[in-house]
């Protein structure tokens, strides 16, 4: 009967493929037990056939039950952090783009529909990014954590012990939800102000009729970077991820927190130290607009000029790094302190 | 009222799943299917849902309690079960635990 195969089908095509046969086989036994059971009650075979599968319930709980677990796409252990962490993404997008569409509007406010099309397009598609990759990397700590022991059977759980408790956050080692979700703000904005308006990033000149800005990046060039900046960021927020579940710094976060801040320095250097990133005629644009004169021969070529700038912002790079990783060294110093 | 009727029911499904176990295993001395069963242990009073006893079935013979055979001489093919060596150890020592959960409960609710 059609909807004896139909019942079937429900419940074994939600079962490990090496199981099926066997309990397709036991299922339709069963079923047919059954029904020999409810026939002498004087009813239509289809009447017995509904009644038997209406006891027998839902396929999906009997599923559920023939494979001993549930299954989640993010589990109950994740899901608090996995909606946080989306929030804040979500929310740092709108902030990021429209700060990109006040950027465009203020720019050249004669094209403001199409800035405003451009707007929700880019929302939708980076919307779309954003769930994806927080999706997929809650994804990954699901799956990776439970295929140490998936819970099959009741009352096989994983060891504890009472020295895996891990201590109060004290004020020096709390991480404040402030701070990460700070953090991954500020990550997305950047990086979308250097994915959507690059050409804008530079000094601002306002004449009475049109504005008038100066790029310091050669755009073009800057497009090979982007790649390395968005998978860069992905991991960054990952990480500010961790830190706003974990709440606290441990020695794993901390060395997470350095090992990123000395990636995005070299990527930060390399870009610096890239002469064709750079806007070489800006100087010349900069002399040209009238906002600036320079006495004679203070600089010979607008390159060394360049090179003597560059060479100030890497010292400055450098200088904030190495505060922060001074200050963080201090935080393990401080807690190995604490323990002893 | 019937608030605390729902109450009653979904409480006493909970109670009475712990004990499934014990009454599955006290049954199956002797080769048994799925739907047999069924039929043995609601002659004795207990009332167990097809869709809930073959999947129990199953786990029990992953844990190695019991020992299955299909029997295909009859007129449909069918899987009996029973109990292994382990199994009868396992029951035993579930006896003993059931009688001394009992007898505390007992002393609990009798006044």
């Amino acid at each position: 009967m059609e909807i004896i195969d139909r019942y079937v089908y429900a419940v074994i095509q939600r079962l490990p493929q090496q199981q099926r046969d066997e309990i397709e086989k036991e299922l339709r036994g069963l079923i047919e037990d059954m029904r020999e059971d409810h026939s002498s009650e004087g009813r239509t075979e289809e009447e017995i056939v509904e009644a038997v599968l209406n006891e027998l319930g839902s396929p999906y709980e009997l599923a559920a039950g023939y494979r001993g677990y549930k299954r989640y796409l993010i589990g109950p252990e994740w899901i608090e952090s996995y909606l946080v962490v989306l929030k804040v993404v979500l929310f740092s997008i709108t902030i990021g783009l429209s700060v990109v569409l006040a950027i465009d509007l203020f720019v050249d406010p004669f094209e403001g529909l199409d800035a405003f099309i451009g707007y929700f397009a880019s929302l939708i598609s980076a919307y779309a990014q954003g769930f994806a990759w927080v999706t997929l990397i809650f994804l990954l700590i699901e799956h990776k954590g439970n295929k140490s022991g998936r819970k099959e059977l009741p009352g096989i759980k994983k060891e504890w012990k009472l020295a895996d408790l891990p201590p109060l956050p004290t004020e020096k080692t709390r991480i404040k939800r402030s701070q990460p979700i700070a953090a991954i703000i500020f990550t997305i904005l950047v990086v979308m102000l250097f994915t959507f308006s690059a050409q804008y990033i530079g000094i601002i000149r306002l004449n009475d009729e049109t504005t008038k800005v100066i790029s310091f990046f050669n755009v073009d060039a800057l497009q090979s970077y982007l790649p390395f900046m968005w998978i860069l960021a992905v991991f960054s927020i990952l990480k500010e991820g961790i830190k706003l579940v974990t709440g606290r710094w441990t020695k794993t976060i901390i060395s997470l927190q350095i090992l990123f801040n000395i990636v995005w320095f070299l990527l930060a250097l390399i870009m610096l130290m890239d002469q064709s990133l750079w806007n070489m005629t800006y100087l010349d644009e900069l002399i040209r607009s009238g906002l600036v004169f320079f006495e004679g021969d203070m600089f010979q070529t607008s390159s060394e000029m360049w090179q003597h700038w560059t060479n100030i912002l890497i010292y400055i790079v450098a200088i904030i790094m190495i505060i922060e990783t001074v200050v963080l060294g201090v935080k393990v110093y401080g807690m190995r302190n604490n323990k002893s | 009222m019937a608030n605390i009727q729902e109450t009653i029911n979904g409480l006493s499904h909970e109670l009475r799943r712990g004990t499934l176990i014990i009454g599955v295993l006290s049954q199956l001395s002797e080769p048994q299917y799925g739907y047999s069963l069924v039929s043995v242990l609601e002659e004795k009073g207990i009332s167990i849902d097809p869709g809930t006893l073959y999947p129990l079935l199953r786990r029990l013979e992953k844990q190695e309690l019991l020992e299955s055979q299909w029997d295909t001489n009859e007129s449909r093919p069918r899987k009996y079960y029973l109990l292994s060596q382990t199994g009868k150890e396992v029951y035993e020592q579930l006896c003993v635990e059931w009688k001394n959960l009992a007898q505390s409960m007992n002393s609990l609710i009798e006044p």
